[in-house]
């Protein structure tokens, strides 16, 4: 299911039956096939399964709205951070229904070829699904060369084939110097996956701390040469790429073309760039005739661009003074079957490059010097591990904690599920902790202010019960956040009313200290209390896990205890559902209730009576129990004013926002400040001291480097130019501008280090001050008015697609990776962000004789700058009102969110883009549409295009200009 | 209706569960399953699980051939033993309709032997005399076996005698009269011996009755 709806799969993304290609109007997915099913000997749970569920749901309705959805599952297990959101949201469209039923069998109807499935409805009857499509959320399992592995490196498995490991050293095999990670230690979902891995990474790095750097050498690269004030010198390679390129176009006449182009001194065609033999051809010609700006006519940057930079640098050229040319995904690739208009589209292509290559600049990274000390910020399980972790690398580290002891959450907790126990555990990692000599322990210190950025922060800590003068700061070159949650006391179900309700912690506590009251014979666990509502949306992932915890802990005391628990889902996830099996074969009850009738619970004559729905037999009942447990979320919500200070997002419940929720889930936004813990998301205390071992490994990363390279693509403000508006500041999603005081008026400074080059600042500055480097407005607005220089054959409509580089330029090269053709008419300029359109290129576009300008960014879940894309889509409406006002149209301005694996909506978007075009005809501007145009372009740009007026440029740029006169 | 006022057969439930019926009327004991696997004689009894193991995924009665004339598929007779209503189980007419075909416990993901717990309950229904769910049902089933452990085979007159005398109380008078001309016909046809055909091995029966320990 994964592959047809892939982009890049068998149909292109577009979901057929695979048996008669007709698209499917009815699918089930049929949950724990092969997991939860003693059977045949897997009884875990897979963990992943029902997201991905839920996921293609949500895809497949997305593409047929049509469509009728059914997801057959024994509990849903939204379990990880955001899925409960997921899962809402497929539950909030029409047409996705979710059933509490396990499917026997699936029978196929011999004429229609559909599907029939009979399932077990909520009313307790039987009744048959009849289905398209039935996809089997099949689980996983430990592949059977894991025996063989661990009989070579002399470790055990568990009775699954996954790698054996204790709760309290999860990511240690049972040999000493072995580390596991990801699904070799059970099924896991991408974030732990990577967790895991830079934990496994973590623990080995602290053997290895003696050892680090000894096998690395550093490549020395010649001075670099001064271009500055030189006349450009190009260089022009037209990559063949083997018939890639050459089989459609004509290379000869490409390179014929480029000769007559101004600035290019040298031009020849190359078999395939890119290798290493073609790479010193490179290099000689640059040598020999003196380039100073390089132009590869060939594939995507996104791919091998890094390789014809580090080219220029072993010959003392800036690496920034390349540009590619992307004649392959854009044009050879796309339009195989259109020859000759391939050949000219490429001319062009090279041509806007070519323009753009004279005004590239020399760039340099900026170097930082690197504080070799790390903060942690909480003592808890994750704050300690992390600091041992790094400081077991041989790092400097502070460990501060606002509480006057160290322990946080684990101070509360007596056992894990697994029945490790807690507190001896705690006890020894205090003791390692107090005791290292690289770790200061701040107790009873709160973070009063926060500044610098990676590889130099400075924290203000003050101690408590100090009056003034009690201030410390604290220079170190990462942060790690680790400050965990707090358990909820719920408003719910008379809790503190009555000594016999209590929260699982509390009976936690009651069990471990043999304080549980004489005579208790029957209890009550009611799951979900205070989480999965309106006021938090999400799931505390730990509960189930506490309450069958705290259950067999009962039941180990006497056997003869009955427990009833009430779930809406019972989330055991991955192998933690054997617990909740062994439970089961204990005798402890689990009954279900939805939300809409939940147990209720009354006191009456001193004691709790619970009265709920027995869903099976449909009827009320009644149960008198001794003690009645909620289990409660951890709840986040004391993180706010800690997230103002660090500028750091929260999600959902307040937990700190990571940098990506599957691919990055230990890295923050901000560089340098890594998360761990339930400050993260609540988790279990195993999964706690892998982040936290993962989180100190990320932070290794920082912490071993001497110094740190901030990107050469970056901001540049301007004092002078500056009206202190502060519009950049607001638009910046890195809070990397700071508004400093000065005369007349304030002034935006950047912060080198932390500014990614995105350039929604320079979109919104009024004024000339902002410069995003390598995508400046000259470079930007010489590529727009060098575009269709080279005519399209016939008079055929012309179209500017900004594409950004994450997502819009990597679905172009998605497109042109499938193959999928689009209309040859569409010449592309590549930005970083879609959030970087600044008004001007559109105005500029249409006044240069474009007909309709496509802006394509990432969808806002995607962004790579976080909230870029949220500027284009503010931007894009307010230009199309403008041209609707200029009696233009709107229509001629268009913004597509479009992810990166998505070739074929991009195919899509462009020839639907034409279509729509073509419909409204060429743009013909009036005088009165010209001058309007010139006025708004001016406007924004103010006296940035100024100095860059198509007047002024070399009339010799235009040579090959077709007769309309562009 | 509450589990309190469903009605109660305290002597059989307390035969079942073995355990005192509980002040509210609620039982929660895991353990009742595990009594009518301990009566199978086959090996595959130390394998299944509980009862207490389901976890109501609905597979056995999605995939019973009989669930659509059951009042209450083989899942909710599971949860009436889970939640102490042995006696509502022990009365259902659902134990009398399995067929014994085991799909239900060949696909249980919890390894429970669905067909051997309603089997349990059939012969535990048989010997506690008291009313079944399906009072025909269980007369045949007594007619039939008794003839085979008697005689070693069934002789087809003597069984509708017997079973027509045993559901006396529910017939009519017109229901008799068209019993005896189907009789009669069927005589005529020769479809009915009237001679009671002893043969096959019918010591080798009764020894097998006497090694199944079935419960009659």
């Amino acid at each position: 299911m994964e592959r047809c709806l892939n982009a890049s799969g068998p149909y292109y993304g577009r979901l057929v039956r695979p048996s008669d290609g007709r698209v499917p109007a009815r699918v089930a997915w049929l949950q724990c096939v092969g997991s939860r099913d003693t059977r045949h000997g897997r009884s875990y749970c897979s963990a992943t399964c029902c997201t991905y569920a839920i996921k293609q749901a949500l895809l497949v309705k997305a593409q047929i709205p049509e469509s009728e959805l059914t997801i057959f599952h024994n509990d849903i297990r939204t379990y990880a951070k955001g899925c409960e959101a997921l899962y809402e949201r497929a539950r909030g469209l029409g047409g996705v229904s979710f059933v509490r039923a396990r499917v026997p069998e699936v029978r196929e109807d011999a004429d229609s070829h559909n599907l029939r499935v009979p399932f077990l409805s909520a009313k307790g009857s039987v009744e048959q699904g009849e289905y398209d499509l039935v996809v089997l959320s099949v689980g996983a399992q430990a592949p059977a060369a894991n025996r063989r592995l661990a009989e070579v490196a002399r470790i055990e498995l568990d009775p699954y084939g996954f790698c054996r490991t204790d709760p309290l050293r999860p990511n240690e095999a049972t040999r000493p110097g072995v580390f596991a990670a990801g699904t070799f230690t059970g099924p896991m979902d991408i974030p732990d996956s990577i967790a895991s891995a830079a934990s496994a990474a973590g623990s080995a790095a602290q053997l290895l701390a003696e050892a680090r750097g000894t096998l690395s050498r550093e490549k020395i690269y010649p001075e670099e040469r001064a271009v500055a004030g030189e006349v450009p010198r190009i260089g022009l390679f037209v990559c063949r790429c083997g018939t890639n390129i050459a089989g459609v176009v004509r290379i000869p006449s490409l390179v014929d073309y480029a000769r007559t182009l101004d600035d290019v001194v040298y031009a020849t065609d190359q078999l395939i760039s890119c290798g290493s033999d073609a790479c010193r051809e490179i290099t000689q010609a640059i040598t020999e005739h003196r380039l100073n700006r390089v132009v590869i006519a060939a594939c995507s940057p996104r791919d091998r661009e890094p390789i014809f930079r580090e080219a220029l640098r072993e010959v003392g050229l800036n690496p920034y003074l390349v540009e590619m040319a992307n004649i392959r995904e854009q044009c050879t690739w796309v339009h195989g079957r259109h020859k000759d208009e391939a050949t000219e589209k490429s001319k062009d292509i090279i041509g806007m490059s070519i323009a753009r290559a004279r005004r590239l600049l020399p760039l340099s990274e900026t170097e930082t010097p690197v504080m070799k000390a790390g903060l942690v910020l909480g003592g808890g399980a994750a704050g300690m591990t992390a600091a041992l972790c790094l400081a077991g690398q041989g790092f400097q580290v502070y460990l501060v904690e606002q509480e006057s002891e160290l322990g946080g959450h684990l101070r509360r907790m007596y056992y894990s599920l697994e029945g490790a126990s807690v507190q001896p555990y705690l006890k020894r990692l205090i003791d390692r902790v107090r005791s290292d000599p690289r770790i200061e322990v701040l107790t009873g210190h709160e973070m009063m202010g926060f500044s610098g950025c990676v590889g130099d922060f400075r924290t203000t800590l003050r101690k408590h019960l100090t009056p003034n003068g009690g201030e410390r700061v604290l220079r170190h070159g990462i942060l790690i956040v680790a400050t965990g949650a707090s358990p909820l006391k719920p408003k719910e179900f008379h809790y503190g009313e009555h000594e016999s309700i209590l929260t699982q912690l509390e009976l936690e506590r009651f069990i471990a200290t043999g304080s549980l009251p004489e005579g208790v014979s029957k209890v009550v666990m009611i799951q979900c209390v205070g989480a999965r509502n309106s006021e938090r949306p999400y799931c505390g992932r730990e509960c189930c896990g506490d309450a069958i915890k705290n259950a067999l802990l009962l039941k180990a005391r006497d056997r003869t205890i009955e427990i009833t628990i009430f779930y809406r889902d019972i989330r055991t996830y991955g192998l933690t559902e054997d617990f909740y099996r062994r439970a089961r074969e204990q005798g402890v009850m689990f009954i279900p209730y939805e939300p809409d009738r939940a147990p209720a619970v009354q006191l009456t004559q001193g004691r709790p009576a619970v009265e709920f729905h027995d869903p099976v037999l449909d009827v009320d009942a009644l149960l008198r129990p001794d003690l009645v447990v909620l289990s409660t979320p951890a709840v986040a919500d004391g993180n706010a004013d800690l997230a103002n200070l660090l500028r750091l997002p929260q999600t959902t419940g307040g937990f700190f926002q990571e940098a990506h929720v599957k691919l990055r889930p230990l890295d923050s936004p901000v560089d340098g400040i890594f998360l761990c813990g339930a400050a993260q998301y609540p988790r279990s205390l195993a999964e706690t001291l892998i982040q936290a071992k993962g989180a100190a490994l990320r932070a290794a990363t920082v912490l071993a480097k001497d110094t740190l390279l901030a990107s050469a693509v970056r901001s540049e403000i301007v004092a002078d130019l500056c009206n202190g508006c502060t519009l950049c500041e607001k638009a910046c999603p890195y809070g990397a501008i700071e508004m400093r005081p000065a005369e007349p008026n304030p002034v935006a400074v950047v912060n080198p280090v932390l500014c990614k080059g995105c350039g929604p600042c320079a979109a919104v500055c009024p004024t000339p001050a902002v410069t995003v480097s390598h995508f400046t407005d000259e470079q930007i607005l010489d590529q727009i008015r060098s575009s269709y220089i080279v005519p399209p054959l016939n008079d055929q409509v012309r179209l500017l697609a900004f594409l950004c580089h994450w997502c819009g330029y990597a679905a172009a090269d998605g497109a042109g990776t499938l193959h999928l053709e689009y209309p040859t008419n569409v010449r592309v300029i590549h930005t970083m962000c879609s959030g970087r359109l600044d008004r001007s290129f559109v105005y500029e576009a249409l006044l240069h004789g474009i007909d309709g300008v496509l802006v394509v960014g990432c969808r806002e879940v995607d962004c790579h700058y976080v909230s870029g894309v949220e500027q284009a889509k503010k931007v894009v409406p307010l230009v199309q009102r403008h041209l609707d006002t200029a009696g233009i149209g709107a229509r001629r301005l268009r913004l597509e969110l479009i992810s990166a694996a998505e070739g074929a909506k991009f195919a899509a978007t462009v020839t639907d883009f034409v279509g729509t075009i073509e419909a409204l005809g060429r743009l013909r501007l009036t005088a009165e549409q010209e001058r309007t145009l010139i006025k708004r372009r001016d406007k924004v740009a103010k006296r940035k295009t100024g100095p860059i007026e198509v007047a002024e440029m070399d009339p010799g740029n235009l040579r090959g200009a077709s007769e309309d006169g562009l | 209706m509450t589990w309190q006022s469903l009605p109660t057969q305290t002597a059989a439930r307390n035969e079942v569960a073995g355990r005192e019926n509980g002040a509210e009327g609620v039982r929660l004991d895991g353990d009742a399953g595990g009594r009518f696997h301990d009566e199978r004689p086959t090996a595959s009894v130390g394998e299944a699980s509980s009862v207490a193991t389901c976890f109501l995924c609905g597979t056995c009665t999605a995939g019973c051939p009989l669930s659509d004339v059951m009042d209450q598929g083989p899942h909710a007779i599971v949860w009436m033993l889970r939640v102490g209503l042995e006696d509502k189980a022990l009365s259902s007419r659902s134990i009398w309709l399995c067929s014994s075909c085991g799909t239900c416990s060949a696909r249980c993901p919890n390894g429970i032997d669905v067909m051997g717990v309603l089997e349990g309950l059939r012969r535990r229904s048989l010997a506690s005399r008291a009313a079944t769910g399906a009072p025909e049902i269980a007369a045949f089933h007594r007619t039939f076996v008794g003839s085979i452990r008697r005689a070693g085979r069934i002789n087809e007159l003597r069984l509708v005698f017997q079973y027509k005398l045993r559901t006396l109380r529910a017939a009519t008078i017109g229901s008799v009269r068209a019993d005896i001309r189907r009789g009669l016909t069927m005589l005529l046809k020769g479809k009915f011996s009237l001679w009671n055909d002893t043969g096959g091995a019918k010591e080798e029966i009764r020894r097998l009755f006497k090694r199944s320990r079935a419960c009659l």
